[in-house]
């Protein structure tokens, strides 16, 4: 479909455009535009731009930076239902594990910890005490769970955690018995009292000792806010914070005042306009068009009252006391010195929120939707519903073509699908310059919540440049090629005495029906011409296009052949003739397909994929951010195996999802930017254009 | 009389020797075209003696030209491969005609109802400044790759509950659902998915050719309509739709021959483990066995069904167009 639209957008001028003058009298005087009608469709697209530009702020959640300066916090999990829990930035094997530095200490997070009440069957967390050769034995007895990450190291045995059924453990630990190897095993929650050493030797028990001293063990129950322990020692304290749900509530409600005093003013003009209204038919029907959209407004306005009301989150900072006691606390006493009870801790979730100067801010509630709001909630449901109806009512009003009704339809349907088409672009834009941690939390818009440009460092790699490079030669190129081969066909192609004429004709014509497939193509190219894993093998398959070559071919001709004639008569050569003549005036239509082919150029990526995929330094920009978008959430693609990658992944501060918008981001950038220079081209092509069959 | 016909011999020769003796003198016009057309052959035309490995048992690299003429030619496999296509394996053959059908289909009526409607609305907006900008706004998206495209959507459609995109968001703030549906993970979803991605990125750039085609319907005819009383609604059902009925027909012809042609780029980007039953589309299964398991075989029979497939869509879709009175394609 899009080769008809280029057709048409390359074909010539119509001879009858829809000039005013023939349009007679009573067309013209309701085909143009009146004052009135302008004045009020302007001031119904800018509301509505308006309403929707701040139904978007308003649902978009603030945080504050809260933290004071000598206050640190300690990430807090939750176990269990590992649905909930969403350590973007933190993910090292399966999503179950996640890892952090504070405060210079490693924090490891794991779920579904403490299981054991009883059902033997669950999953746990244990502790293996062995040296690398042996976790990776140990990795080969695990079925599901396939690595272990590493807590600590001192000297060649390592410190594990892995998570293995009991019964599973029992199997794996008799493997690798059989392989003679011993390693020692802790369950996690055996830290509790003094962890088991024996079976350890002399000199490790001391070294895995104080490793496990250092450890942390934070363990949340689903229904519980249970034990805190930062280390063997530290006590944290807790305590909440509610002024941001305040903040929040005064500024929708500034945001609604201001839309109602925008529907008075819109309210107003119309009035004023249906005053004047000498036809007393026109005058009934405006007035009311003009109360349905006031009861539309009016509901509209409700709904978003409605929406206030509903909990928000209570933002609890946790942190960790500067002065350590030897006493583990229970969760009563970890809570004391706060201001939230365990009822009101009970039931809730902790996840990480965002981040302050040298701390992080956690928050420990789950946001309510709309749901057990009881008045607020059928006022709500009520009035969507009114709205709708109103707005459909409006439907009744088309026939009438000079009143208000269509307009006002037409020019709101218009704008919503322009913030349709813009907002997943400036949604993208804003998660990318947003804060990694504070990105994996829900709630951003059009605007980054936590501005940070990290991930454009993150992403501003050499691998990056290289393939920004690539992409770039590879689309001017290819460019230079195309134009340059299909203007001298087309011309060729156009002159009637050429003998070949209508057998090259035949051929080009009969490339466009019939393709010989992905794999004979793919044959041809990487085997037979040996094009694989070279440069040019972005540039010579796509030197040409027929489609492209006939289009030229029927601009050409439709040229007057005086041009070319008068150039034989001064004794050109077919060449001269062509570049001196015909190529300047056909510049139009070539850079229409210089445009497309670029374009085609920029975008493409399956070339990479079928050709290049040994070569990283050929990479093409767009295959270079399916890589990074596709496997950024499948980190444990990139961990196969090595233990190490835990680590690697622990050193990176910046969420995948922003990482990944920022790629996407750099990636769009250059067509963003040279798309308004390129609207001339295809906007004349549509204006001039007629179908050409 | 001049001009009196020669013999035939004698004029034969005389076109004979013209032939080469014309060529000669065109010897710059040979030169523009002959590179591109040799670039042709070997490029469009080359390939297609690719197809007899359809026919061999191919299951690694042979079936180049240079094995051929070193003589190691794969063992003679019939019509095998064919056969293979349609016995039971991950991906069955059947499912991805059904695949790509469907998601051609959904996308054929989605793509040209709302092109359509959205030519409709933006031909009836007066200020030429807010059509240029609406224009211009959702032109955009057709010049995004579809890797940003998809990349975008995957943000959009993201279900999960801690973090749910600005689509979940919505439904739940709003009240709507209770929980934010797995979009991307669903197979039911997946088509409706591929077909509102693509109405996303293409509707804009579908609109130029129905707007250009309501350009060229005649105004006296809105003017006759709305003087024997027709409102607008009326006006765009009974003179806006039939003028662009010829513009419709031809483009709905020729995407049914392109049917099987629904590609494989959104398809490989979107699908994910759960949905990769539906996901699959007959370039898709050609890659995924051809390229990644190197049965060449296998897959260059997949190729030639659809493009044998391909050409009977085409020629009957000719036909039917040449049959209603509109343009032909060829």
């Amino acid at each position: 479909m899009s080769k008809k639209i280029e057709m048409a957008v390359q074909a010539g001028p119509r001879e009858d455009t829809r000039g005013l003058k023939e349009i007679p009298e009573t067309l013209r005087r309701h085909a143009r535009l009146s004052p009135k009608q302008m004045r009020i469709s302007m001031t119904i697209a800018t509301v509505v731009i308006l309403v929707l530009a701040a139904l978007m702020i308003v649902s978009q959640s603030r945080t504050t930076d809260i933290l004071k300066n000598n206050e640190s916090a300690v990430l807090l999990k939750e176990a269990m239902h590992a649905e909930r829990i969403e350590l973007t930035n933190k993910l090292a094997l399966t999503d179950r594990y996640g890892t952090d530095t504070i405060n210079g200490k490693r924090l490891f997070v794991l779920q579904e910890i403490g299981q054991q009440n009883g059902d033997e069957a669950n999953k746990l967390y244990w502790l293996i005490y062995c040296n690398e050769d042996e976790a990776k034995e140990y990795e080969k007895t695990l079925k599901n769970y396939k690595q272990l990450i590493l807590l600590d190291q001192k000297e060649e045995k390592g410190l594990y955690v892995a998570v293995a059924r009991a019964t599973e453990l029992d199997e794996s630990i008799a493997k690798l018995a059989s392989k003679g190897i011993t390693a020692h095993f802790i369950a996690l929650d055996g830290l509790d009292g003094e962890p088991d050493l024996t079976g350890v030797s002399e000199e490790d028990q001391e070294t895995l000792a104080a490793m496990l001293n250092e450890l942390t063990v934070y363990n949340f129950g689903y229904d519980s806010f249970q034990s805190v322990r930062l280390s063997r020692g530290t006590q944290a304290q807790i305590s909440s914070k509610k002024d941001e749900r305040n903040t929040l509530r005064l500024y929708r409600i500034i945001l609604i005042a201001v839309l109602i005093v925008l529907a008075l003013i819109l309210a107003r003009q119309l009035k004023a306009e249906n005053r004047h209204e000498a036809d007393k038919e026109k005058y009934r029907r405006n007035r009311i068009i003009l109360l349905v959209i006031a009861f539309a407004l009016l509901c509209g306005i409700v709904t978003l009252s409605a929406m206030i009301n509903q909990k928000g989150e209570e933002l609890v900072v946790i942190s960790e006391l500067t002065a350590p006691t030897d006493q583990a606390k229970s969760p009563t006493e970890a809570a004391e010195g706060t201001k939230l009870t365990d009822e009101e801790l009970e039931g809730k979730f902790v996840y990480r929120m965002g981040k302050g100067k040298n701390e992080k801010v956690y928050s420990v509630t789950v946001p309510e939707p709309m749901g057990g709001l009881g008045f607020w909630r059928a006022v709500y449901y009520v009035a969507l519903v009114l709205l709708i109806v109103f707005c459909i009512s409006l439907l009744y009003f088309f026939r009438y073509e000079h009143d208000l009704g269509f307009p006002v339809f037409n020019t709101v349907l218009l704008v919503l699908l322009m913030v349709i088409t813009l907002y997943p672009v400036l949604n993208t834009v804003a998660y990318s310059f947003n804060d990694g941690t504070d990105a994996a939390r829900a709630g951003i818009h059009i605007w980054p919540r936590v501005f940070s440009t990290d991930s454009y460092k993150e992403v501003m790699t050499t691998s990056l440049y290289k393939a920004a490079g690539i992409s770039a030669a590879k689309t001017i190129i290819t460019t230079f090629m195309n134009l340059f081969w299909t203007g001298m066909l087309a011309f060729a192609l156009s002159r009637r005495e050429y003998v070949l004429r209508k057998f090259i004709t035949l051929v080009m014509v009969i490339t466009m029906y019939v393709n010989a497939g992905l794999i004979p193509n793919f044959l041809l190219v990487s085997r037979t011409l040996g094009l694989r894993d070279t440069f040019w093998v972005y540039i010579i398959p796509t030197m040409f296009s027929c489609f492209n070559m006939i289009v030229l071919r029927t601009y050409i001709m439709a040229l007057p052949n005086e041009l070319v004639e008068s150039g034989r008569i001064d004794g050109a050569g077919d060449f001269r003739i062509y570049w001196q003549i015909i190529f300047p005036l056909c510049a139009p239509v070539l850079a229409t397909v210089a445009l497309f082919v670029a374009v085609g150029a920029w975008n493409s990526w399956f070339d990479t994929m079928m050709y290049n995929l040994k070569t990283p330094d050929l990479y093409s920009l767009q295959y270079y951010l399916m890589i990074k978008v596709q496997t950024a959430g499948q980190t444990s693609n990139l961990a196969n195996g090595t233990v190490d990658a835990a680590n690697e992944l622990a050193r990176q501060s910046v969420s995948s999802r922003t990482v990944q918008c920022a790629t996407t981001v750099v990636t769009a950038l250059p067509i963003l930017i040279i798309y308004p220079f390129l609207q001339r081209y295809f906007v004349t092509g549509m204006a001039l254009g007629s179908v050409k069959g | 009389m001049t001009g009196v016909a020669k013999t035939p011999e004698r004029a034969l020769k005389k076109n004979k020797a013209g032939f080469f003796h014309v060529l000669g003198s065109q010897w710059q016009l040979a030169l523009m075209s002959v590179p591109m057309l040799l670039y042709v052959l070997l490029f469009n035309y080359g390939p297609l003696w690719g197809w007899i490995n359809a026919f061999k048992d191919i299951a690694h690299a042979r079936g180049t030209w240079a094995d051929f003429l070193k003589g190691k030619d794969a063992a003679w496999y019939g019509l095998q491969n064919f056969e293979n296509l349609f016995r039971p394996g991950a991906i069955m053959f059947t499912d991805t005609i059904k695949n790509t059908v469907a998601m051609s289909l959904i996308n054929l009526v989605l793509g040209t109802v709302s092109a359509i409607l959205l030519a409709i609305l933006l031909n009836e907006v007066r200020q030429k400044s807010f059509k240029r900008t609406v224009q211009t706004v959702t032109y955009l998206p057709h010049f995004l790759s579809m890797v940003i495209v998809v990349g975008i959507a995957q943000i959009i459609f993201d279900s999960s509950t801690l973090n749910p995109g600005p689509l979940n968001s919505l439904l739940l703030s709003t009240g709507i659902v209770k929980q934010g549906p797995d979009w991307l993970n669903t197979p039911g979803y997946f088509w409706w998915l591929v077909g509102v991605i693509n109405v996303w990125k293409e509707v804009g750039w579908g609109t130029i050719i129905y707007i250009s085609a309501m350009t060229g319907i005649d105004p006296c005819l809105y003017e006759a309509a709305s003087i024997d009383g027709a409102g607008r609604w009326q006006r765009i059902l009974h003179v806006t739709l039939p003028g662009i009925r010829s513009t419709f027909v031809i483009l709905l012809i020729m995407n049914i021959g392109h049917l099987l042609d629904t590609g494989f780029e959104m398809q490989y980007l979107l699908k994910r483990n759960a949905t990769e039953q539906v996901a699959y589309t007959i370039d898709l299964y050609v890659m995924e066995y051809g390229i990644r398991q190197n049965d060449y075989g296998l897959a260059t029979a997949a190729g030639i069904f659809k493009s044998v497939i391909a050409i009977f869509l085409l020629t009957g879709a000719n036909f039917i167009s040449k049959k209603l009175g509109e343009d032909s394609l060829m």
